[in-house]
């Protein structure tokens, strides 16, 4: 018997908001990826826990498998574009980088 | 073109003023050849022009509703005379300046200044519209203001400018109100509309508002406060102010607005005139400044003229303008050239004294025996002598004002209007009196300097430089203007001179009639108007040699040597000295002659200190007190109000610049909380 869906849920809102917090407060890049990456996992533990409602199908399980992939694929982009921020500003603190806010 | 005599002078001015590193002798120069060609000009304009020809040009400047105002020019004989008058006595000032001034270190701006007060002048001859003269006239207020205060670093320089700018303005006043009337009457302010024939009471004063800033430029009455004052600028200076430009300016403008003037107007205008005649005459008697008796001489020839023109004698008052412009500038120049005399004695020895003082000259007429011909010459022609110019138009003028008086009180049968011709011949045995009492304290005896000075001998007063060849121009060309010759063949009858044939009287309605009975009169009572003063001149010159001429005998050396001039004067005044007691003593044993004459002067000297110094006093300080209060209110309440908006919207924008810094964490904040905001809004609605 499988654990009430209400847990499931209380833990993917749990990492939600870890990542969220994660993305609004951190001021490393890589951090902050790591953040978008726990959002990304809440969703998929929302949608695996959504899919015992219909066992046959495993629609939500085969979801979660794309938004991995895709997740994975944005990540290389991601990384890819923090190497040429760190290539030309020397570092990739956020507040740092940031241009138009100068004093 | 007749443009070209205002522009020259312009061009010098600004060439002067701002072109810097000028070799000193080229902007002398400059200034010279300036008012050279002006002058050349004026002549060849003034040749082509007969006695009822005139040059005019007129353009319109403005225009609103139906008015036009325009603006032009409008040269007839007299403006023509005047003009070269201006330009010759300007390039002789320039010329002697280049040795008065040799010592000064802005003789750059010196010479522009100069520039701009002949130019100022040019315009006011220039121009037949009151607006116009109006410019010029504040123009010429401002130039004279800087050529006063030329050495600023004198506090008493700094004063005496703004005196005469201050006071100067009071008149302006009364000008702007009568040139407004003025325009309000006849809805132009061309000089040249018909005056109906009845006489109305806004005309009368129309005119003496005018008359107002005549008072006020030319030195009458009460406004005359300015004019000694002005001795602090350099004596080239003086000799402009004194005789072409500052106050013959109200002379000339009294003489444009003759047609426009009321009976009631002239008697004003002749007593203003008579009372400044004697007042000037009283005060220069007990002067020590050796500038000052003549710049009292001024206000008091000036008044003699005012007294003319209220009189009606309009030729005869230009005529004393003409002459008095060439020997009252010959007088300056000639007592320029003691006062850099006595400056270069001063350098040469090292010593310091005040070179202005009487009492430190007399014996002058050895070292500067040129100067003691000119200023002798130019004296005579002020006392009014006969041969000399001097005589022909004050003569003129106190002829004209005898028969005036007497006509006057044949009509009205009142004797008073006898005052106004008996204070005129007063004012002949005064002016002889005082010039008298100057040439004997400068000129004669043993020089004095020595007693308070030992160190300067007659040896080193003889080594000094007296005159330079630029300065024996300047007082010898304007000594000939002393003489008869220039102005006529006859040197008895001013009605016989070139200048009474050219200049024509303005016509005035009201006096039409009364000028033909005048001239019968003054035909009839021309012999012994001639003997009379030239009887009173003698009377006064003798009178001045009876106390200064015998009466100063050796400077013995005085215990105190090393006395400061002014100690060494107030000896001479409260008789301590021994030579200068004995010449005290004698001045003060003739009590019923100099006691009266002291006290009267005194006396004047107080109501001018006491009233009208106050109330000027009051005039002004109620203006400061306004002008505080004014500050205030800007201060406070109209830059308040500014700084108040613009700091508000300076603190709206820096708060409003934190939301847009770039920052995109903040950003995401700001999303994800209205985000939250709207669910829980839609829920709070969806649940209830």
């Amino acid at each position: 018997m499988l654990p009430h869906l209400v847990y499931f849920l209380l833990l993917g809102a749990f990492l939600f908001c870890v990542g969220l917090m994660l993305v609004l407060t951190k001021r490393n890049a890589v951090i902050m990826l790591i953040g978008i990456e726990f959002m990304f996992n809440a969703a998929n533990i929302n949608l695996v826990a959504f899919s015992q409602y219909e066992p046959t199908r495993l629609q939500g399980q085969v979801f979660s498998l794309f938004v991995i992939v895709v997740a994975a694929a944005e990540t290389v982009v991601a990384l890819a574009i923090l190497i040429q921020v760190y290539k030309h500003f020397k570092t990739i603190n956020l507040s740092v980088i940031n241009e138009i806010h100068k004093r | 073109m007749p443009l070209w005599l205002l522009i020259l002078p312009l061009i010098s001015f600004l060439v002067l003023l701002l072109v810097r590193r000028l070799p000193r002798k080229l902007s002398a120069w400059i200034g010279i050849i300036a008012m050279g060609l002006g002058l050349l000009q004026a002549l060849s304009l003034t040749a082509s022009l007969t006695t009822v020809t005139t040059l005019e040009a007129h353009w319109s400047w403005l225009t609103f509703k139906e008015y036009t105002i325009e603006i032009g020019y409008r040269i007839d004989m007299l403006s023509g005379l005047m003009l070269c008058l201006v330009y010759l006595v300007s390039l002789l000032v320039h010329l002697f300046s280049i040795t008065y001034m040799q010592r000064e270190t802005r003789y750059r701006q010196y010479f522009a200044y100069l520039g701009l007060f002949t130019a100022a002048m040019v315009g006011i001859l220039l121009t037949d519209s009151l607006l116009f003269i109006y410019f010029f006239w504040e123009l010429v207020g401002l130039s004279s203001y800087l050529l006063i205060g030329f050495w600023y670093e004198k506090p008493a320089a700094i004063q005496a400018s703004k005196k005469a700018f201050m006071v100067n303005r009071v008149g302006d006043v009364a000008f702007l109100i009568g040139m407004l009337l003025y325009f309000l009457h006849f809805q132009t302010f061309q000089l040249s509309v018909d005056v109906p024939a009845s006489s109305l009471p806004l005309f009368t004063l129309m005119g003496l508002c005018i008359f107002g800033g005549c008072m006020g430029k030319s030195a009458q009455f009460p406004l005359h406060l300015w004019l000694p004052d002005a001795m602090e600028g350099p004596t080239p200076v003086s000799a402009m102010i004194h005789a072409a430009t500052m106050v013959a300016a109200g002379i000339y403008l009294l003489t444009r607005i003759f047609f426009l003037l009321t009976p009631d107007a002239f008697l004003f205008i002749a007593i203003i005139g008579t009372i400044t005649t004697l007042v000037g005459a009283l005060l220069a008697i007990p002067q020590r400044d050796i500038k000052k008796v003549l710049a009292y001489s001024t206000i008091s020839q000036l008044g003699l003229m005012v007294l003319g023109i209220g009189v009606g004698a309009y030729q005869a008052s230009l005529l004393h303008l003409f002459t008095h412009a060439f020997f009252k500038a010959g007088l300056f120049l000639s007592v320029g050239a003691i006062i850099h005399y006595l400056h270069e004695v001063a350098h040469r020895t090292e010593q310091s004294f005040d070179a202005q003082d009487m009492y430190l000259m007399g014996g002058l007429q050895q070292p500067l025996r040129f100067t003691f011909i000119t200023y002798t010459m130019c004296m005579l022609a002020l006392i009014g002598f006969p041969l000399f110019s001097g005589f022909l138009s004050k003569d003129a003028i106190l002829l004209h004002s005898y028969s005036w008086a007497a006509t006057q009180a044949s009509l009205s049968g009142n004797l008073i209007y006898y005052c106004i011709p008996f204070i005129g011949f007063l004012s002949i045995i005064l002016t002889a009196f005082y010039m008298g009492r100057q040439w004997y304290l400068v000129f004669w005896g043993q020089n004095r300097l020595s007693t308070s000075h030992p160190i300067i001998t007659s040896t080193t007063l003889k080594q000094a430089q007296a005159t330079t060849w630029p300065m024996r121009i300047a007082q010898g060309t304007l000594v000939l203007g002393a003489l008869w010759l220039p102005f006529g063949l006859n040197p008895f009858y001013a009605e016989s001179t070139w200048f009474w044939e050219w200049v024509t009287p303005a016509q005035n309605t009201y006096l039409t009639t009364f000028i033909a009975q005048l001239s019968l009169l003054n035909t009839q009572w021309h012999t012994a108007g001639i003997i009379v003063s030239m009887s009173l001149a003698i009377g006064g010159l003798g009178l001045a040699y009876a106390l200064y001429g015998r009466a100063l005998p050796i400077a013995s050396a005085h215990s105190s040597s090393a006395a400061t001039p002014t100690l060494y004067a107030d000896k001479f005044l409260t008789s301590k000295g021994r030579w200068l007691s004995r010449l005290a003593q004698w001045s003060f044993s003739v009590p019923f002659v100099i006691k009266p004459a002291h006290w009267i002067a005194k006396v004047t000297t107080w109501i001018e200190q006491a009233v009208f110094n106050t109330f000027f006093d009051g005039l002004a300080r109620i203006q400061v007190v306004l002008a505080h209060i004014i500050t205030w209110w800007d201060r406070t309440v109209v830059d308040g109000l500014i700084h108040f908006v613009t700091a508000s919207i300076d603190r709206l924008g820096r708060g409003l610049k934190q939301v847009q810094r770039g920052d995109v964490q903040q950003y995401l904040t700001w999303m994800i909380g209205s985000l939250l905001l709207v669910i829980s809004w839609v829920l709070y609605r969806l649940l209830s």
